[in-house]
């Protein structure tokens, strides 16, 4: 199991797309097989055993299940470990972008700012995706990291957002 | 001994010989042990018929009592009369401050210990006493010894307080197939297991705190999505704002005794006002009523609070209201009706009621127990778990590296690595820290190691890989190798010391409100490790090769690090970043000349050959 890649471990295409229900059935046909619970009473070899393979399983499910994460880890197959270090040419329009956003957020005062606010950063998620796809399929991988950049940003400053929503909320 | 009986060939005593497995609800106020006996899921009751036990244990002259007879002696003889040792369970000497007890700390490792005339006793031997009658009852009533256990702990424990539980278990004799999550065990007991999918919310009321938890399953997989709640919030507090209102109206300022006596007849006047609309009450001669209607004007604000705490959990799931499928309702207090119109408002379904809210944990225990010891080999049920709080390492300048995040899913895991900061360093100090603040001393620290033996490097040469393990309890071990030696430590956590569960859930609140000021300070502090970084090898490089540099070198760059040490200690990142690139542009033609140096060294004597 643990030779076998993420992908290949729930049988899956090694591609950024993926179908949720199809990554959620493997991933819970694994675990009933391998979960330590199955192995309450066995001995403490297989329990030991049990205990890695779940752990792996959790572990591939969750790198699968988060885009960043997903879209990192194929980046990682694709140039191995040793990944070079890209010199990064910034992106000015995207800079700016995101110094706007900030902004925005810093100032935005009521729920509706806010949402408003998470909506538009949101919409940006299928853009950069699909920059991060097509970049991926043509082996540029600076552009790739770029993407993955982007969607790091982005989904960070949803989390933002949302914390300080929440605390709009609180109040 | 008995003899081994030997039955005739083809023809076993008992083919379908079933297991004997309980469930366990160790509650802070009550325990209780329940079993499954064929299709029946039921909580067995002691000889007089009662199944809840208080978790309650006295240390007296010749004996150790537990349940109602020590609750008995509760007023009489209360230094040796142990309540809630529940809450004090794999927690430090700061968290029994402010308990009726005397406490002394253990000599070897510094846990409160319960003064009684019996000796010290730590929370651990306490529970284990209540262990041991739920146990004995158990084997009674199955006739036999047990073939295994579950107990239910609530889903925010931490390390420690897992561990204690188990340890408590071990005392008692009990086997302990598996910790299981009391939210987790609740859905089960309704059977929710066996829906092909939905979103379940467990709601919480005990004596004393409050829980709420946010569950997902799918096909007998549970996922834990999300927890919350106040500990300091329950039931009690109900019996409260009656006995508060009653002194107002009255008008009077009751002793410590008759505020002992109002509070139990405020329980029981919030027990009546369940059946119906109002109630005669008799306080020492003084008279009124109180109504359904002025009783949930008074209770309004605490359930206020919970559905707070429940909106909360909703959002760190990811979920609205009404993705909710189902509510399910623990501890006797979800008993009151407003606390059941609040629910069904807010989710637009009436929560789950038709299982004793007092007995739902102890059945869904025994449930799994059932499963989990073999008795239904073709069970689909699995139940996945996830960490309440994030696990991580103290890094320089006293940041925490979360290596887990909290509500990961378990058993779980997680390496990172790690490099010395001085050059020639042989040991490195492993913290383990439980939280999720960005300083170490604003978290709990779970436990520290020592990984000696690391071969003399440059600083950053060493590949230190610390792995952690959490296993499907929820216990912690952690381990670190350093890569290219191969030397290694680990350690499994264990109690050392503690926070309250107030100060669990309030860590994590406050990670919320502090967010911005973590931010800051956690990228001030980084700059600073990286100026003292810098000063560091700067100088340690003067030392050895300072015959490198030329006269007028050797004073710029000192006198650049007199600069960078100057304003180190200022809280300043900006005018620390600005030094650092001084330094470091300074530097630069002295890092080339050692390295050529260091190279021509290296390849003196030795034929080119040699190095194939």
């Amino acid at each position: 199991m643990f030779q076998q890649n993420y992908f290949e471990l729930f049988g899956l295409p090694v591609q950024f797309n993926l179908n949720r229900s199809d990554l959620s059935s493997a991933f819970r046909q694994q675990q009933t097989a391998h979960h330590p619970d199955k192995f309450a009473h066995a001995d403490d070899k297989s329990q030991r055993e049990s205990l890695q393979k779940s752990a792996y399983i959790n572990q591939a499910y969750q790198t699968l299940s988060t885009p960043t994460l997903r879209a990192a880890y194929l980046l990682e197959l694709a140039e191995g470990k040793e990944r070079r270090e890209h010199t990064m040419r910034p992106d000015a329009a995207f800079l700016m972008q995101q110094m706007m956003w900030r902004e925005q957020l810093e100032e935005a005062e009521t729920l509706d700012d806010i949402e408003s606010l998470i909506e538009t950063v949101r919409s940006e998620l299928p853009v950069v995706e699909t920059s991060f796809v097509s970049a991926y399929e043509k082996q540029d991988y600076e552009l790739a990291h770029h993407a993955v950049d982007k969607m790091q940003f982005v989904y960070k400053l949803v989390a933002e957002a949302e914390s300080k929503e929440a605390r709009l909320l609180d109040e | 001994m008995a003899l081994l009986q030997i039955s005739e060939p083809g023809q076993s005593p008992d083919p379908h010989q079933r297991r004997r497995a309980v469930g366990i609800d160790l509650g802070t106020t009550n325990s209780l042990v329940a079993t499954v006996n064929g299709a029946l899921n039921q909580t067995l009751p002691d000889s007089s018929g009662e199944s809840l036990l208080p978790s309650i244990v006295h240390y007296g002259q010749d004996r150790v009592s537990v349940g109602r007879a020590a609750r008995d002696m509760l007023a009489e003889d209360s230094a040796n009369t142990i309540a809630s040792a529940k809450r004090l369970m794999g927690r430090g000497m700061a968290d029994a401050e402010g308990l009726p007890y005397d406490f002394e700390p253990s000599k070897d490792s510094g846990l409160p210990l319960f003064v009684t005339r019996r000796g010290n006793m730590s929370p651990v031997q306490v529970s284990a006493e209540i262990l041991n009658v739920l146990k004995s009852r158990a084997e009674e009533s199955l006739g036999g010894e047990l073939n295994g256990v579950v107990i239910t702990v609530p889903a925010y424990f931490d390390e420690s307080q897992r561990q204690a539980t188990k340890d408590a278990a071990s005392l008692a004799g009990l086997k302990v197939m598996r910790l299981l999550n009391e939210p987790t065990a609740a859905a089960v007991a309704y059977g929710l297991d066996k829906a092909e999918e939905g979103t379940i919310a467990v709601y919480d009321l005990g004596g004393g705190t409050f829980d709420i938890s946010i569950l997902h399953l799918h096909k007998g997989v549970f996922e834990v999505l999300a927890t919350g709640g106040d500990s300091s919030l329950g039931g009690d507090d109900f019996d409260e704002a009656i006995a508060n209102w009653v002194v107002e109206q009255a008008g009077i300022s009751p002793s410590r005794d008759e505020m002992r006596q109002l509070h139990a007849l405020a329980r029981q006047v919030k027990e009546v006002l369940t059946e119906q609309d109002s109630v005669e009450l008799d306080f020492n001669g003084w008279c009124t009523e109180l109504t359904r209607v002025q009783f949930e004007r008074l209770i309004e604000p605490l359930i206020t609070r919970t559905i707070r705490s429940v909106k909360r959990a909703l959002r760190d799931a990811g979920l609205k209201q009404d993705d909710i499928d189902n509510v399910v309702l623990v501890g006797g207090s979800t008993r009151v009706p407003m606390v059941r119109e609040a629910l069904t408002s807010l989710f637009g379904v009436p929560p789950l009621s038709s299982v004793d809210p007092d007995k739902v944990v102890a059945i869904g225990a025994a449930i799994q127990a059932d499963i989990l010891v073999g008795n239904k080999p073709d069970s689909d049920v699995l139940l996945l778990d996830v960490i309440p709080l994030s696990l991580g390492l103290e890094t320089m300048g006293g940041l925490n590296e979360k290596v887990i995040h909290r509500n990961t899913t378990i058993p779980v895991t997680r390496a990172q690595e790690f490099t010395t900061y001085k050059d020639g360093q042989t040991a490195m100090m492993i913290h383990v820290v439980q939280g999720e603040r960005e300083m170490v001393a604003d978290n709990r620290s779970l436990g520290r190691f020592e990984l000696r033996g690391i071969p003399p490097m440059v600083a950053g040469a060493a590949h230190i890989r610390v792995t952690f393990q959490v296993d499907a309890d929820g216990l912690l071990s952690v381990s670190a190798t350093e890569q290219t030696s191969g030397v290694e430590a680990s350690i499994v956590v264990k109690p050392s010391f503690g926070l309250s569960d107030a100060e669990i859930s309030g860590m994590i609140k406050e990670s919320f409100a502090h967010a911005a000021d973590d931010k800051e300070a956690r990228s001030l502090r980084e700059m600073q490790v990286e100026a003292e970084r810098m000063l560091e090898s700067v100088e340690s490089a003067i030392a050895i090769d300072g015959h490198l540099l030329s006269e007028q070198e050797t004073h710029d760059i000192t006198a650049a690090l007199a600069a960078l040490k100057q304003v180190n200690v200022e809280h300043d990142e900006h005018a620390i970043k600005v030094q650092i690139d001084r330094v470091s542009h300074l530097t630069e033609a002295f890092a080339a000349r050692r390295m050529n140096a260091s190279i021509k060294q290296a390849l003196a004597g030795h034929n080119v050959n040699e190095f194939e």
